[in-house]
C-alpha cells in the first residue's frame, strides 16, 4: 500500500521573487494538500514574517533581491526557538545559479532542488527533509543538517572528527587471514529465482 | 578546524503532520500538483515572447557592439524566467536554446564584455523557436542547434558547462 502524506497543517513559507515562479509554486503546493502557505518576495519580509509564524517547512530561492539566501538561512539556523532555528530547508535554484548550491548548503540548507521545479523532485525533497534523521550539528562556523550523509568524507577544509577512526593504520596485531578464509566470507552461491 | 562542535537530534513538527491520518499518496499529490499546474499553461505562456522582447531590448541598448558584464548578467535573470516557463510548460526546444544562451552568457561574463553578435544571434533563434512563431521541422531544429553549437565552438566555450557542473554540485549537496 503507498505510503500516505497528509499536509493539510502543514505551513510553509516560500521565499520568491519571480512570479512565474511564485504562480507555479502555489499551484503545486495547493496539489499537495499544502493550503496554509505563505509567500514572501524579499529575505528582510521573510525574517519579519518567521518570528510569528508558525512554519513548519521554508522553501527558498537561492538568490533573493536585497540579500543572498544563504544570509537568510544563516540568520534561521542562529534563532533562539528551537522551531525555528531547525526548520527543514529547501534551496531552489536556476540553472545559471549553480555556484550558490555550495554555499546555501554551507549556510544550513537541507537540500536544494534546480528550477523549473516539478512536483515529483520537489514532493520527494520536501518528505526527504522532513523525515531526515540526519542530526543538525552546532560549530562555531556551521549550524544546520550534517552534511556528512553520503559517504564522500569531510568538505573541503575541514578536517576529521575527534569521534572518526584513526586514520593511521597501525601494526597488526593480530595473523593475517589467509586467501582461503578471505573466499570463504564471500562464498558465492547460485540461487533460484522463481 | 572547529575545536567545540555539538551534534543534536532534531524531531521538527512537521514529522508529525505528515504522518497524520487522511494524507494522500505521492502519485496523488504528483498528479493533483501536475494538474493544477498545467492549468496556468495558457496564460503563462503567453509572457514567453514578452521575456524574449526584454531580451532583445537590453542587447539592442548596447553600447557600440559590445555588451557589459552587468548587461548579460541582467539578460541572465531574464533568461532564467524563460526557461521557468519552457521547463514548466515542456517547450523542449526553446529550453534547449536558451539554456545555449545562459551557456554563452555565463562563458563570456568572465571576460568582462561580450560581441553583441553572438547574442543576438541566439535571441534571433529563441524567436524562431517561440510559442508564437511557426513550428520548425526536425531537420530545421537540427540545423538551428547545431548552428549555435558552432557559435560556442567559435568562441571557444564548452557545451552545456552549467548543466554539468549542475549534475556534479547537485549530487554533492
Amino acid at each position: 500500500m503507498d505510503e500516505k502524506f497528509n499536509f493539510a497543517q502543514v505551513c510553509a513559507l516560500v521565499v520568491e521573487n519571480d512570479q512565474y515562479s511564485t504562480a507555479i509554486m502555489a499551484q503545486i503546493l495547493r496539489g499537495f494538500g499544502l493550503s496554509k502557505h505563505v509567500f514572501t518576495a524579499t529575505g528582510e519580509e521573510a525574517q519579519s514574517r518567521i518570528p510569528g509564524g508558525r512554519f513548519d517547512l521554508m522553501i527558498c530561492e537561492s538568490v533573493l533581491p536585497d540579500m543572498p539566501a544563504g544570509d537568510l538561512i544563516r540568520w534561521v539556523r542562529r534563532q533562539e526557538v528551537p522551531e525555528i532555528r531547525f526548520i527543514p530547508i529547501v534551496v531552489l535554484t536556476g540553472y545559471t545559479q549553480i555556484s550558490v548550491v555550495v554555499s546555501v548548503r554551507d549556510a544550513g540548507a537541507n537540500c536544494v532542488v534546480r528550477k523549473p521545479v516539478s512536483p515529483n523532485i520537489l514532493l520527494d525533497h520536501m518528505i526527504w527533509a522532513a523525515k531526515s534523521d540526519r542530526p543538525f550539528i552546532e560549530t562555531e562556523d556551521y549550524i544546520g543538517p550534517c552534511r556528512r550523509f553520503k559517504n564522500v568524507g569531510p568538505p573541503y577544509g575541514v578536517g576529521r572528527r575527534k569521534t572518526d577512526v584513526s586514520a593511521e593504520l597501525g601494526e597488526a596485531v593480530q595473523p593475517n587471514m589467509s586467501q582461503e578464509e578471505i573466499d570463504s566470507l564471500m562464498r558465492p552461491t547460485k540461487v533460484s529465482i522463481e | 578546524m572547529s575545536r567545540g562542535w555539538r551534534s543534536i537530534h532534531v524531531r521538527n513538527r512537521i514529522t508529525d503532520l505528515i504522518r497524520r491520518p487522511g494524507g494522500i499518496s505521492r502519485s496523488q499529490a504528483v498528479k493533483a500538483a501536475t494538474t493544477d499546474v498545467q492549468r496556468l499553461r495558457e496564460d503563462l505562456i503567453q509572457h514567453v515572447p514578452d521575456e524574449i522582447g526584454a531580451l532583445e531590448a537590453i542587447a539592442d541598448g548596447a553600447s557600440g557592439d559590445y555588451l557589459s558584464a552587468g548587461d548579460l548578467e541582467t539578460m541572465l535573470e531574464g533568461a532564467e524566467r524563460l526557461l521557468i516557463l519552457s521547463g514548466t510548460f515542456g517547450l523542449t526546444l526553446l529550453d534547449e536554446v536558451v539554456k545555449k544562451f545562459c551557456d554563452l552568457a555565463a562563458g563570456v561574463i568572465e571576460r568582462g564584455q561580450c560581441s553583441v553578435a553572438p547574442v543576438s544571434v541566439h535571441l534571433r533563434a529563441m524567436r524562431l523557436v517561440s510559442p508564437d512563431s511557426p513550428p520548425l521541422s526536425n531537420e530545421e531544429q537540427d540545423n538551428l542547434l547545431r548552428e549555435l553549437s558552432k557559435v560556442h565552438a567559435h568562441l571557444g566555450l564548452a557545451e552545456h558547462h552549467l548543466a554539468e557542473e549542475g549534475d556534479q554540485i547537485s549530487q554533492q549537496a
